[in-house]
């Protein structure tokens, strides 16, 4: 037999080092009771998972086809199937080195170590539910979020005329949706957005509609949304469903016993990412230990849950101990991980000082939880704060230091110490550097009349591309997608063609749709009076001209009967050479093809344009209209970044705090009060949040009637300052090296402006008045 | 004075992941075109392949559903439950965003799916032990210092069928059973054996395409991936069903004329045969146009001997087909762009339906686009 020790001796090789003794503990802690643990950022979550599989294998000798893994992203979860593989694959080369033992080496040359079963939960439910399916079942089909949101618009809303219920507008008023006057209700498009809050909501909390229904009359009128939405979705066909549903339909299928057999099947569960988990898939996650005695392995920090405003519930974590032993009859083991492999002790300590600073956050994390320390011998780099007068100021210090790192290679720090000279690596790039928000959109939105004005990403970019070396940013997320040129040319190119006239974008959509539209035709005409290449031996000009009168450029070609708008967008992308060679810029050309062929799922004409019979156009175009060019326009559609390889090493990386979560960089920058100038009510909600905002009070409202009532939940304020806290402790436990803290100078901690990010409590006091933990530079 | 130097980002750890169709066959196909269709996620604007593909696999997989739960009695189905069939798998694809190009190309997949389920169906179905098993192996990556992973894993989806199903049918009673005895030398100890099955919703390809020796290489792997499998038997062959040859379209019986001429196709009728004669008169009337069910069949199978050999011989073009992938990717990674990244295969035939034909550098249709429908040469519907 594989022993533990062989197994963590070749483990140890494959990784370079050892597991270290938490590690250990984890690894070879029983397999046949259900383990929690608690991993602070930087101390191998993923690698404990990861070795505590592979020992089932190789010393259990369970089949990886029985083990089951699963996380919250597909990128984390393709990160743990490469680990799974990789380290699988090589653990066993270095034991058939080793072991001379026949039976062993014929069990290590037969293991198919590709059998894990790995994914998203939402992945895994699709495959789930199409491979345990009776024949006449079809498997189901999950809707693209904003083709659902279509379906909730149309079914949901738009059927009945509920969007003009008067119950339905005061309830949405009363989460502090904005009230149009000319309507008396929020928009359509906002109805929507909080339609979709509700729906989602009642299945993550396993509500029961009827019961949601009787809380009053507001509830009743989005239970009659919701079930007019889930008609709409019947509708469509068997099977159709969106992502929250397909989840509940699978908790149905196995309390049903339709997967049993699937159940029977496994030895093991492990789950990573546990603190983002909401009731709907911690009942799933229960339902399949119960069927495997128990054996399942969650991993995640309290400290690092993001997600509440999608329905993840940070206290399942916090209380899982007691929920899996209800569960299970087993008292679950728990660990921790709490050696910090990423960063110095400087940076650790302050992102430790940071969690633990606030007295009254302590109550909301696991009890007596053992604090992060670095496993680095070295104190590394003190923290750094850049605090300026206003934005342009901070934003030309930014640039100045990342120029000095980037382009001088380093930049000397004075210090109380004396000076310390920062160094970049010989291989070091502008990649290795992040800059991290709540937000990294480029601008504010307009309001009341006001014109959008550039936020800090944007004036950064700027300030670094006008260095005498400029460095290049990477933040798709910085622009509006309707703001994106190109999409503004391609989409304005795609009206002037479809819609010459200008006679079908409808006047009741709403104005700023319209104006968008109408920006991008502006564009799109600027843009063929360019002549782009190429413009031989015909041009843009002709082509735009030749849709507009429907007339074949080709002799002996006649105009066809109906076209997909797919191959529209495909031939005028011939004049765009950035969206066919830019790698960075496939994001946008994915969000048109998917506006594009996604809206097919639920439209008349299947985004095609039909032009005989000729009475058919019209309808044709104004579908198309509403159904693609408007949700691009209101940027409904979230772009992709999956698509994307890998984030750019050749520019510096924008990500906002959720989508840096799980990532590390070896310089970090902060923004922790650029838009802070003031203590205006507007962001108070972003650093000191008194006032109760929507997703606590939706909380508060569903929890009575739902899965989570047994469950200790705070105040509605407590909530919210516990979610900045750990906001911003992701954010701080990014950094390799090199933290740096971003602000204007009226934000700075002598101020008044109370910031949870700088170091004050929901008392409203701030121990970093006094004692400031970082440098100013 | 101290000093600090920066550690550099690390990347992300990484064993990427292939499926043989999807990934190895649409990339020798052409690598730019894999790169917007499978890179970027664009949908081809005429996916005439794909839903026909998707669509005979959703059908078959029903059928075979219903034929091991008995649901639906004895050969041949009626047209109500083909209807139905056809139906359920039209209908999920729509609701994925995948149509037919044309009406008339779907009649002629529901046609062409009857036929499978019918006539093809007594054959195949009762050999079938094991439906839709998954296949997934990791293999070391072909070795260069700037690709980003050791290894990659690759996968696939084949049917299985026994030697225990097969031995139960009297010879000359199943042309399937017929063809695995011919080929296939039983053990002395008859030791029970598996035939892997994956069908192909295209044409018997010439024996000239590159295709040809593709599709005989990936159902060598995925022998390969199969037997490493803990309740798999030895693979000894594997079978590929080429769902057009049961009804072929005009432009099929076109190509079937040009491959005989050129003796480009390892199944021909006989001399003197009516077959031969319906294939050089050309397209006559409708499909079938005449031809016999027997050469149809016949035409329609392909049954390929696993060995050793062949299997190392397919990993290797199908590791170097990876490397070339992983190489362009490192490539676009260093030089920031796509087009002088990915290598391209033109031809007339990939060119004309290429949605990025207007663009690529190496496309004969380079140049500005034309309305209607791109560029000469191309017609609303490309396919039967």
């Amino acid at each position: 037999m594989v022993s533990a020790a062989d197994f963590l001796g070749a483990l140890g090789d494959v990784l370079g080092r050892p597991l270290d003794d938490e590690k250990r503990a984890i690894v070879i802690s029983s397999p046949r009771a259900p383990l929690i643990v608690a991993a602070g950022p930087g101390t191998g979550k993923t690698t404990a998972i990861t070795s505590r599989a592979l020992k089932f294998v190789f010393v259990d000798r369970v089949d990886p086809g029985r083990l089951l893994l699963s996380t919250f992203t597909k990128k984390a979860a393709a990160e743990l199937r490469s680990r799974l593989l990789g380290w699988g694959v090589a653990v066993r080369e270095v034991l058939l080195a080793r072991i001379t033992e026949e039976d062993d080496r014929s069990f290590l040359s037969e293991l198919d170590i590709n059998r894990f079963i790995t994914g998203t939960l939402d992945s895994l439910a699709e495959q789930l539910l199409d491979r345990y399916r009776d024949f006449e079942t079809v498997p189901p089909v999950v809707l693209d979020e904003f083709v659902a949101n279509s379906v909730l618009l149309r079914d949901g809303l738009f059927a009945n005329r509920l969007y003009e219920d008067q119950d339905l507008a005061d309830f949405a008023a009363s989460h502090g949706r904005a009230v149009v006057p000319r309507l008396g209700r929020p928009t359509v498009a906002d109805l929507t957005t909080f339609a979709r809050v509700y729906v989602d909501r009642i299945n993550h909390d396993l509500i029961d509609l009827a019961d949601f229904a009787g809380l009053g009359p507001g509830p009743a009128a989005i239970s009659r949304v919701i079930e007019q939405y889930q008609t709409g979705l019947a509708v469509l066909g068997q099977g159709v469903t969106d992502f929250s549903l397909l989840e509940r339909l699978l908790l149905d299928r196995i309390r049903a016993g339709a997967l049993n057999n699937f159940a029977s099947e496994l030895d093991g569960i492990f789950v990573d990412e546990f603190q983002d988990t909401n009731p709907l898939q911690e009942a799933i996650y229960y339902e399949l230990g119960q069927r495997v005695g128990g054996r399942l392995t969650v991993v995640g920090d309290d400290d690092q849950s993001l997600y509440r405003f999608r329905g993840g519930t940070v206290e399942l974590f916090r209380a899982a101990a007691t929920r899996m032993e209800a569960a299970f009859g087993i008292r679950p083991d728990v660990r921790y991980l709490v050696n910090n492999y990423r960063a110095p002790r400087r940076p650790v300590d302050f992102t430790q000082d940071f969690i633990e600073a606030d007295p009254d956050f302590q109550s909301s994390r696991i009890a007596q939880k053992p604090r992060v320390v670095s496993a680095n011998q070295q104190d590394g780099l003190p923290i750094l704060g850049v605090f300026r007068q206003d934005l342009g100021s901070l934003a030309q210090e930014l640039s100045r230091v990342l120029d000095q790192l980037v382009n001088r290679r380093g930049l000397n720090l004075q210090t109380t110490d004396g000076v310390i000279q920062i160094r970049m690596a010989d291989a070091g790039m502008p990649g290795d550097c992040a800059y991290i928000a709540h937000s990294v959109r480029d601008w504010t939105r307009s309001f009341m009349g006001q014109p959008p004005r550039p936020r800090l990403p944007f004036m950064l970019r700027q300030a670094l591309q006008t260095l005498e070396n400029p460095i290049q940013c990477f933040n798709p997320r910085g622009e509006d997608i309707s703001k994106v040129e190109e999409i503004e040319r391609l989409g304005g190119l795609m009206l002037e063609c479809l819609d010459p006239g200008e006679i079908y974008v409808s006047p009741d959509l709403p104005l700023e749709v319209v104006q968008t539209v109408g920006r991008w035709r502006q564009v799109a005409r600027a843009f063929v009076q360019t002549n782009p290449q190429p413009n031989q031996p015909t041009n843009l000009e002709q082509f735009v001209r030749s849709w507009a009168g429907r007339t074949p450029q080709t002799n002996g070609v006649r105009w066809p009967a109906d076209l997909p708008l797919i191959d529209l967008f495909y031939q005028l992308l011939t004049w765009f050479p950035s969206l066919q060679d830019d790698p960075e810029k496939q994001v946008y050309l994915e969000v048109m093809a998917r506006a594009l062929t996604q809206s097919a799922r639920v439209t008349k004409f299947q985004s095609r344009v039909v032009f005989d019979p000729p009475g058919l156009e019209p309808p044709s175009i104004k579908e198309a209209i509403r159904t693609i060019f408007v949700p691009l326009a209101a940027g409904s559609l979230e772009l992709n970044e999956d698509i994307v390889e890998s984030l750019p090493r050749t520019a510096v990386n924008f990500l906002t705090v959720h989508q840096a979560k799980g990532l590390e960089y070896p310089v970090v920058i902060v923004d922790v009060a650029a838009h802070f100038l003031t203590n205006h009510q507007a962001h108070r909600r972003l650093r000191f949040p008194e006032e109760i905002d929507e997703v606590y009070r939706v909380e508060d409202l569903t929890r009575p009637v739902g899965a989570l009532r047994d469950v200790p939940f705070g105040t509605a304020r407590d909530r919210a300052f516990d979610d900045l806290v750990r906001l911003y402790y992701v954010a701080y436990s990014r950094p390799q090296s090199l933290l740096i803290l971003a602000g204007v100078d009226p934000a700075r901690p002598s101020g008044k402006i109370r910031n949870v990010a700088l170091g004050w409590t929901r008392t409203g006091v701030s121990s970093w008045r006094t004692n400031t933990p970082f440098v100013y530079i | 004075m101290a000093s600090v130097t920066l550690p550099i980002r690390r990347p992300p750890y990484q064993v990427p992941s292939f499926s043989l169709t999807g990934d190895l066959l649409s990339f020798r196909k052409c690598g730019l075109q894999y790169r917007y269709l499978n890179g970027s996620a664009l949908p081809p604007s005429r996916p005439v392949q794909m839903w026909f593909g998707e669509f005979i696999h959703g059908v078959l997989e029903l059928a075979l559903r219903g034929f091991q739960q008995g649901a639906y009695g004895s050969f041949p189905w009626n047209d109500d439950v083909l209807t139905s069939l056809c139906d359920t798998v039209t209908s999920r694809l729509r609701s994925q965003g995948k149509t037919a190009r044309s009406q008339r190309a779907e009649d002629f997949a529901r046609r062409r799916a009857s036929l499978a389920i019918n006539q093809l169906g007594p054959l195949l179905f009762p050999l079938v032990d094991t439906p839709e098993v998954t296949l997934s192996g990791t293999r070391d990556m072909p070795q260069s210092a700037s690709f980003r992973a050791r290894y990659y894993e690759v996968t696939g989806r084949i049917d299985v069928l026994t030697n225990v199903a097969l031995e139960s049918v009297p010879p000359g009673t199943n042309a399937i059973v017929d063809m695995v005895r011919n080929a296939v030398e039983v053990d002395v100890d008859g030791r029970p054996f598996e035939v892997i099955v994956d069908y192909k919703g295209t044409r018997r390809p010439s024996t000239t395409d590159p295709e040809w020796q593709l599709y005989a290489w990936q159902l060598q792997t995925y022998a390969w991936l199969r037997q490493r499998q803990p309740d798999s038997l030895p693979v000894r062959a594997g079978l590929l069903i080429f769902i057009n040859e049961l009804l072929p379209s005009a432009t099929d019986m076109r190509r079937l004329q040009g491959d005989i001429a050129n003796n480009a196709t390892d199944v021909r009728p006989a001399n003197n045969t009516p077959d031969l004669r319906t294939v050089l008169a050309g397209p006559v009337g409708d499909p079938p146009f005449g031809l016999s069910w027997d050469f149809r069949v016949n035409r329609a199978l392909l049954l390929v001997n696993v060995s050793g050999q062949d299997q190392v011989r397919a990993l290797a073009r199908f590791d170097g087909i990876v490397g070339e992938i992983e190489s362009a990717v490192n490539i676009e990674q260093q030089r920031g762009t796509i087009t002088q990244s990915w290598p391209t295969y033109p031809s007339q035939a990939t060119c004309v339906a290429c949605d990025f034909r207007t663009m690529c550098p190496s496309s004969m249709y380079r140049g500005p686009a034309l309305a209607p429908l791109g560029t000469p040469g191309r017609t609303p519907d490309v396919d039967d």
